[in-house]
């Protein structure tokens, strides 16, 4: 216990911890989030999409179909008699023209709009996909049932988000990994460099207990730090985590695991660390972040997906904006696994050293 | 048992550079003994080995009868450690600090409390208990250092150059302090540059030199392998026409009494008288200036320190 208490207090009574796992990250998470904002644009803007169309009164699917497109504000839709002079009119005031031709193939007659062209290619893919899977199961025989829903359910996402709720959660994941893995190591290169490793080395008292009592004295921190960042980014400037308490609680479960085992991670490599733990847990965290997408519109294939703070992002991302757990459970019980093995490895480097 | 530490043909190497070579000497149980010598005499290597923090590669270490490499976390209960560099949590609070340490012992509860409030009274730092370290003088910081040592009531004590940068009056509180501990029963091992120190304190001295035991023993006893003698400087007024050949031979004619002569220092005529280490004359000698009408103006004496014992059994100074 008095391991514990003297890691808690050397943390809470260093007020230079105070600001950077607290208040620096919810200033960052606001800065970012709103100067930030503005950068942030796709590169090409889809451009508002008239269509003109030709359809049969006996094709109610496909009428249904356009009307709902319309409706969700995806298409303007005009519907006329002649083909011919539709087609006149593409690029004009039609981007393209629809139409059922004989024998019930759609047909879309696109217009020089490559944007507008792409936008529509998806939407009808989609709908032709449906229709060649009804047809199919008609013609064997299975009747599809009665439903209440319209073909396309009229369904937003439901979601509005904006850069500073995306900027929260990839805040926290920083400040996880820096704290983590810095604060974790720096732990262990001060207690080598105020002589506590020398008494603890000296004394008859069990290794593997010291350490294990000394990661333990850390989860307080890990959750303060979790806990303030949340309520200062979502109280003060409005950033937006979980739907529901629930899910908020669940993201703050989750944090917490992974700020524990980064913690566990940063203890033991400074057991193996000869350096000040900055100089070399800064570049990798700052590496480990910025090829996973977290600051930079960077992704790269093959290299960002090995990138554990994607995972975790992608996770948080996946509980907040979907209330999904699946994705946050995998990883948590994964991050729970290699606390168990870093703490072991760490306790068993610590029972090995005998000297600094 | 009389040996309460033994240390036996004890050698350390790293690599090409030979620390401790060949090492043997013991510590009763209840006396200070010294450790001394120069820079890069072994004495640290010694203490880390005596303290399990450091292996060796030969020999035999004991701690009240037990094995140090066999017996490891039996003998570090016995040991309490004062390194020579403040190992302490700056954030902690001084009580806190002496908790923390003497908690790995097994110290818990009430009797934690109790040892950690004692052992910081018995370094005068009762009242500085609340006071984090960080913002401590040094001297306080050496003396809470040596609390945190001593809390769990060790049999042994190791004491690595425990003084260095502290204030006289700290300095002067730590060493009042061993001889209590050395009264409350407890054995202590003492490193210090500070020949005076070792020479106030100790009972016993051992110094080192390049990593082997040069000699061992009370002071008096080392003084003795490096001289005989001890020599008094008397400055005076002569009475004109003293005969001063005659005055020295009838100096000489005191028992103890081996070399009398008259040197000039720095235009002053002096009066080096060399006697024996166990000289008791001294009134006699007073007494007979008197009769020659020698106008005393002052007396000086040299005794023989470790420095000279040093100097004579290695041929260099300890520096």
């Amino acid at each position: 216990m008095q391991i514990f208490m003297a890691v808690w207090k050397t943390f809470y009574r260093q007020k230079a911890n105070l600001f950077f796992t607290v208040f620096f990250p919810s200033i960052l998470v606001f800065i970012l989030g709103t100067l930030l904002e503005q950068w942030n644009t796709a590169e090409q803007r889809i451009p508002e999409i008239k269509i003109a169309y030709v359809a049969e009164e006996d094709d109610p699917a496909f009428l249904k179909f356009l009307k709902e497109t319309e409706r969700q504000g995806l298409l303007e839709t005009e519907r006329v008699q002649e083909k011919e002079a539709a087609l006149e009119k593409i690029d004009g005031r039609y981007a393209a023209v629809l139409c059922r031709e004989t024998g019930g193939e759609l047909v879309l007659y696109q217009g020089a709009d490559s944007v507008a062209n792409r936008t529509l290619q998806m939407l009808l893919e989609g709908y032709s996909s449906m229709e060649r899977a009804a047809a199919l199961s008609l013609s064997q025989g299975v009747v599809p049932k009665e439903a209440s829903a319209d073909f396309v359910t009229g369904e937003r996402l439901g979601v509005e988000r904006s850069m500073i709720d995306y900027y929260a959660v990839s805040c926290l994941v920083m400040i996880l990994f820096m704290g983590g893995c810095i604060g974790g190591a720096n732990a262990i290169y001060e207690w080598k460099k105020d002589g506590v490793f020398l008494r603890t080395a000296v004394s008859p008292a069990e290794k593997t207990k010291v350490f294990c009592m000394a990661v333990l004295g850390h989860f307080p921190m890990v959750f303060v730090e979790e806990a303030a960042v949340m309520a200062c980014s979502a109280l003060l400037f409005g950033a937006r985590y979980g739907k529901g308490v629930l899910e908020n609680l669940a993201l703050l479960l989750f944090f917490f695991v992974v700020g524990i085992t980064l913690t566990a991670f940063g203890m033991a490599a400074g057991l193996l660390l000869r350096c000040q733990p900055v100089a070399v847990m800064m570049p990798l965290s700052w590496t480990v972040l910025f090829f996973s997408g977290s600051f930079a519109q960077l992704k790269i294939d093959g290299i960002t997906q090995l990138m554990p703070a994607w995972y975790i992002q992608e996770a948080a991302f996946d509980l907040t904006l979907f209330g999904n757990y699946t994705r946050a459970l995998s990883v948590g019980g994964i991050c729970l696994v290699c606390f168990v093995a870093l703490t072991a490895f760490g306790a068993a480097l610590f029972c090995r050293k005998r000297n600094i | 048992m009389d040996e309460f530490v033994k240390v036996s043909n004890l050698v350390k190497n790293y690599g090409n550079l030979c620390a401790v070579d060949n090492l043997s000497f013991s510590v009763r149980k209840g006396e200070i003994f010294g450790l001394l010598g120069p820079n890069g005499a072994g004495k640290s290597t010694t203490i880390n080995i005596l303290t399990t923090l450091t292996e060796y590669d030969k020999g035999s270490v004991s701690v009240a009868g037990l094995d140090t490499v066999r017996d490891r976390n039996r003998v570090k209960a016995f040991i309490g450690t004062v390194p020579q560099d403040i190992a302490l949590h700056p954030f902690l609070t001084a009580r806190e600090n002496v908790r923390f340490f003497a908690s790995l012992y097994g110290l818990k509860g009430k009797k934690l409390k109790e040892e950690a409030d004692r052992a910081l009274a018995f370094v005068g730092l009762e009242e500085k208990g609340d006071v984090r370290t960080n913002r401590m003088s040094g001297g306080m910081k050496r003396r809470l250092n040596i609390a945190c040592g001593i809390a769990h009531r060790p049999g042994l004590i190791v004491m690595d150059e425990p003084t260095v940068g502290v204030d006289a009056q700290s300095r002067d509180l730590i060493l009042r302090s061993i001889l209590t501990l050395r009264e409350e029963g407890a054995t202590v091992i003492y490193t210090s540059h500070y020949m005076q120190e070792v020479e106030e304190i100790c009972d016993r001295i051992a110094i080192m030199d390049r990593g082997a035991m040069v000699a061992c023993g009370t002071e008096q006893e080392l003084v003795a392998l490096a001289t005989d003698r001890k020599t008094y400087e008397v400055e005076g007024k002569l009475p004109a026409g003293l005969d001063r050949s005659g005055l020295c031979g009838r100096i000489l004619l005191l028992p103890d009494v081996k070399d009398a002569r008259f040197t000039e220092r720095e235009g002053r005529c002096v009066l080096e008288v060399a006697t024996a280490l166990e000289f008791d004359g001294f009134m006699q000698l007073l007494q007979l200036l008197e009769r020659e009408k020698v106008t005393l103006r002052g007396i000086n004496t040299r005794e023989p320190n470790l420095d000279a014992v040093f100097l004579a059994l290695t041929g260099r100074e300890m520096g």
